[in-house]
């Protein structure tokens, strides 16, 4: 083969070229530590950064939404901790009022029930971060305060039964509030099931006792009406005591729609609560009444109800004080809804604490999978800036071996002997 | 049998050496001229002459001055010169449009996407706080804006290409003529029973450039004059020169022949790439971002316009985005002048924020053809990435073959030095000699002319 002038110098260029481009990826690579600048560098392993990168992001932000959800659930738990001291200091002052040796002296117990009454409420009304803890998912109205005519505590906004779900991870999302339907309200509660294979128009009654906040006795009317396959009209009402209804209008029936496979209620009036609330103002009465339990079933209508309370916490404490203040003492019945109360209170107060606790889990959790991803990335991305200098380092030699073997062939020809 | 033969033999011979040395020299003076094909000076014995049983010859001449050229290792190096340049010059556009998309860092689309979504799930911790409101609103502009930039780069480049095909085209017809002119030359010099080296040569150089553009078949007939057709339609020869024409027809970059109007086969070279992007690649991109940016704007408004706003009056129905339409993904004027319109809540109350939620859930769901969204970009981009990555690759590949071609072309067409002044020392050696000769038969005539004295 002929070799010309040309080809040697060719030769040369095209290697210098050559180990010149792979010092400058490797110059590159240790000047940004990363093995990867552009899509075209490995197409599998930018999707692979971006998706870790993304999940990274993602802990992140599950991990600022835990961060905040402990403090308003340790808030929560202050909260309730603050009114479950104050009950159970309520208890230790009935115990005393049952004492013969303090039968004289009612009213300083009525002035210390009232301010435990108002230190209750207070907590009850507690902020955090602009939001009332036990006002459910309404942030506006301070949930409880006195009726009108000074005569009963009431629920002042118009929903304090909200549920607020924040993320957590991916495939959790947790309960952040305690709302204060589920602290402090009252919850007519049915059990049992509705006849799925009941003819349409098939109609199912029920009565329970029901009281408002000075504890005088009402009876809730239940109709169950069928009205297609699946689907059930309640129609509801509240007697007096001389069986007649406190409705100038009754109110609207309910429209309830089950799920043909779980049998369970799928909603109410379209929306997937599970209960509704019913107060009449200017009777004092309000409750919920929750259906969660009653499913849809075939056979006969089987249905039972039954009230966590007759009268809420507030109400009940304040019959204590205007009762105590008539030299009253207070009843069996107000001393064990005053222990339910506290009862219900503490595991509460114990479910917020599982609630902080999961918090607490998944962050951890969350903290550990973020250093793993990290690995991940650092994995697929970082340099191995040890090899990359030693790399450079051979392509270095390479290309000055290169210069002083073009130094020193390129320029001989016959013509340095002619 | 004179002696004056020996004068006539010899002067041939000073002239044929001296034509050597011509070339010879002619070659040394274009040893560092990549385009020179090395001149061969092709000796051969004169006519004999027959003088009773005996043959005399009659010296030297110079028979050809013979090119040195394998016209196979042309072509392959025309075929090699259209698939290097359209790997090449496909490479440098793709490098250009991944750029676009920033990938992989903090400023790509994919932690872009990522923030907004993540700013919805913030949101849901607090939904009654501004700040909160504010940071979905400035994730979703960070959103629209990167969405715009990407949009707006790919336009610009498919107008940049435009220009390229065009000038492209002009090189094109350009090289059309000059190769017809050649031709022309060629033949009129080759009629007259003579080698046009160097006229070939400035041809095949043309006929090289024309190759890088676009792909060409070239054949040459007994005139020397090649025929070049380009994209599968004539193209020149010794006598026309076709001029081609670049349109737009839906999109799409074509080539046509001016005279009739039919469109080339282009099928490699630089205009292949710039007309496959242009008509095909961008478009594709083009179609995968939007149908991702509006399934992304469809879904967040779904449940937007389910929710309620927080702003007095309360408000619902609203949509997040106004509109996506040529990469330009509006955000509800409403919305930006307040963030209270933003509808996190399901039921209207302030602390709900299930709509939030569900806006945020939407990263990890399955919403565009039964994957997520940002696996639907995660292709794309691995799509793009490995179309540029292929490119390089087959550029590399190409370049190395292209590289051994040269050095093969060089090895047959290439000046040597050494073999040139070799070349000289030999006819310099022969010329002398003749001289010694004419001088030998100048002293032999003297010596008959002494004897007559």
């Amino acid at each position: 083969m002929r070799i010309t002038d040309s080809m040697m110098s060719n030769n040369f260029i095209n290697s210098l070229n050559q180990t010149k481009s792979r010092i400058d990826k490797l110059s590159v690579q240790i000047a940004t530590q990363s093995k990867i600048q552009k899509p075209s560098d490995s197409p599998g392993g930018t999707i692979k950064i971006n998706r870790l990168s993304s999940q990274i992001s993602q802990s992140e932000t599950y991990s600022n939404n835990i961060q905040n959800g402990l403090s308003f659930i340790d808030n929560s738990i202050m909260a309730m901790e603050r009114i479950q001291s104050e009950t159970s200091q309520n208890l230790t002052k009935l115990t005393e009022l049952e004492n013969a040796t303090n039968g004289g002296d009612f009213t300083s117990y009525a002035d210390a029930i009232d301010l435990s009454l108002k230190a209750i409420m207070d907590s009850a009304n507690s902020q955090y971060d602009g939001k009332y803890i036990f006002g459910g998912t309404d942030y506006s109205t301070e949930p409880f305060g006195m009726t009108a005519d000074d005569k009963a505590v009431e629920v002042k906004a118009s929903d304090i039964s909200g549920k607020h779900e924040i993320k957590i991870a991916s495939n959790i999302t947790q309960k952040l509030n305690m709302s204060g339907t589920e602290i402090f309200a009252t919850i007519v509660k049915g059990s049992g099931n509705l006849n799925k294979d009941a003819a349409i128009g098939d109609v199912t009654t029920k009565q329970t006792k029901v009281y408002d906040a000075l504890g005088n006795e009402y009876t809730l009317d239940l109709t169950f009406t069928k009205t297609a396959a699946n689907t059930f009209s309640l129609n509801y009402d509240i007697l007096d005591g001389t069986s007649t209804s406190i409705y100038t209008a009754p109110p609207a029936a309910k429209e309830l729609v089950y799920d043909s496979t779980s049998t369970r209620l799928k909603s109410i009036d379209g929306s997937i609560a599970q209960q509704f609330n019913v107060k009449v103002a200017d009777k004092k009465i309000d409750f919920m009444f929750n259906l969660s339990s009653v499913s849809e079933k075939s056979g006969a209508s089987v249905l039972t109800l039954s009230a966590n309370q007759k009268t809420d916490i507030f109400n009940t404490l304040l019959t204590i004080k205007e009762n105590l203040k008539l030299g009253i003492k207070p009843t069996v019945e107000q001393r064990t809804a005053l222990e339910a109360f506290n009862k219900h209170l503490l595991a509460k107060i114990s479910e917020a604490g599982n609630i902080s606790n999961q918090f607490t889990d998944v962050q951890d959790q969350i903290g550990q999978q973020k250093m793993i991803l990290l690995g991940l990335v650092s994995k697929e991305k970082d340099v191995d800036v040890a090899k990359a200098v030693m790399e450079m380092q051979a392509e270095d030699n390479a290309l000055q071996m290169s210069y002083k073997m073009s130094a020193m062939m390129l320029p001989q020809s016959i013509l340095n002997y002619l | 049998m004179g002696i004056s033969r020996i004068f006539d033999i010899s002067q041939r011979s000073l002239a044929a050496y001296q034509q050597a040395l011509d070339i010879t020299s002619h070659n040394i003076a274009n040893a560092s001229n990549p385009d020179h094909s090395r001149q061969k000076a092709l000796l051969s014995p004169e006519k004999s002459e027959n003088n009773g049983a005996l043959v005399f010859g009659t010296g030297v001449k110079l028979e050809l001055i013979q090119r040195q050229r394998d016209s196979l290792i042309d072509s392959q190096i025309r075929t090699n010169n259209q698939k290097y340049s359209d790997n090449s010059k496909r490479s440098d556009i793709l490098g250009q449009i991944e750029q676009l998309f920033g990938e992989p860092s903090d400023l790509g689309l994919s932690n872009t996407m990522t923030s907004f979504f993540n700013s919805w799930s913030e949101a849901s911790v607090s939904p009654n706080s501004s700040s909160l409101r504010f940071n979905v609103l400035r994730s979703a502009e960070n959103l629209s804006n990167k969405v715009k930039d990407i949009y707006d780069g790919l336009n610009d480049i498919k107008s940049s290409l435009m220009t390229d095909a065009k000038n492209v085209v002009t090189s094109i017809n350009n090289y059309l003529q000059q190769i017809q002119s050649l031709n022309k030359q060629i033949f009129e010099v080759t009629l007259k029973n003579q080698q046009p080296n160097d006229l070939m040569d400035q041809r095949d150089i043309v006929i090289d450039k024309l190759s890088k553009l676009v792909n060409i078949n070239v054949a040459v007939d007994s005139s020397n004059s090649a025929i070049v057709s380009v994209g599968g339609m004539f193209g020149a020869d010794k006598t026309v020169a076709k001029e081609f024409q670049l349109s737009e027809a839906n999109g799409k970059l074509i080539i046509t022949s001016g005279s009739d109007g039919f469109p080339l086969n282009i099928t490699s070279g630089e205009l292949f790439a710039v007309t496959d992007i242009y008509s095909q690649k961008i478009p594709s991109y083009v179609e995968q971002l939007d149908s991702m940016v509006t399934t992304l704007s469809d879904s967040v408004n779904q449940l937007h316009a389910s929710g309620y706003t927080i702003s007095s009056p309360v408000e619902t129905g609203l949509n997040f985005f106004e509109s996506y339409k040529d990469g330009e993904l509006t955000i509800n004027q409403d919305i930006l002048q307040d963030p209270n319109k933003i509808a996190l809540s399901k039921d209207g109350s302030v602390g709900n924020a299930e709509i939030a939620t569900k806006i945020a859930e939407l990263s990890n769901s399955k919403i565009l053809n039964g994957t997520t969204l940002a696996d639907n970009y995660g292709s794309l981009i691995s799509e793009i990435g490995s179309q540029k990555q292929s490119s390089d690759q087959m550029a590399q590949s190409n370049e190395l073959i292209l590289q051994q071609l040269d050095q093969q072309k060089a090895s047959v067409s290439g000046v040597s030095i050494d073999e040139e002044m070799t070349n000289v020392i030999k006819f310099q050696r022969s010329y002398q000699a003749s001289a010694k000769m004419i001088k030998i038969a100048d002293e032999m005539l003297q010596t008959i002319l002494n004897m007559v004295a």
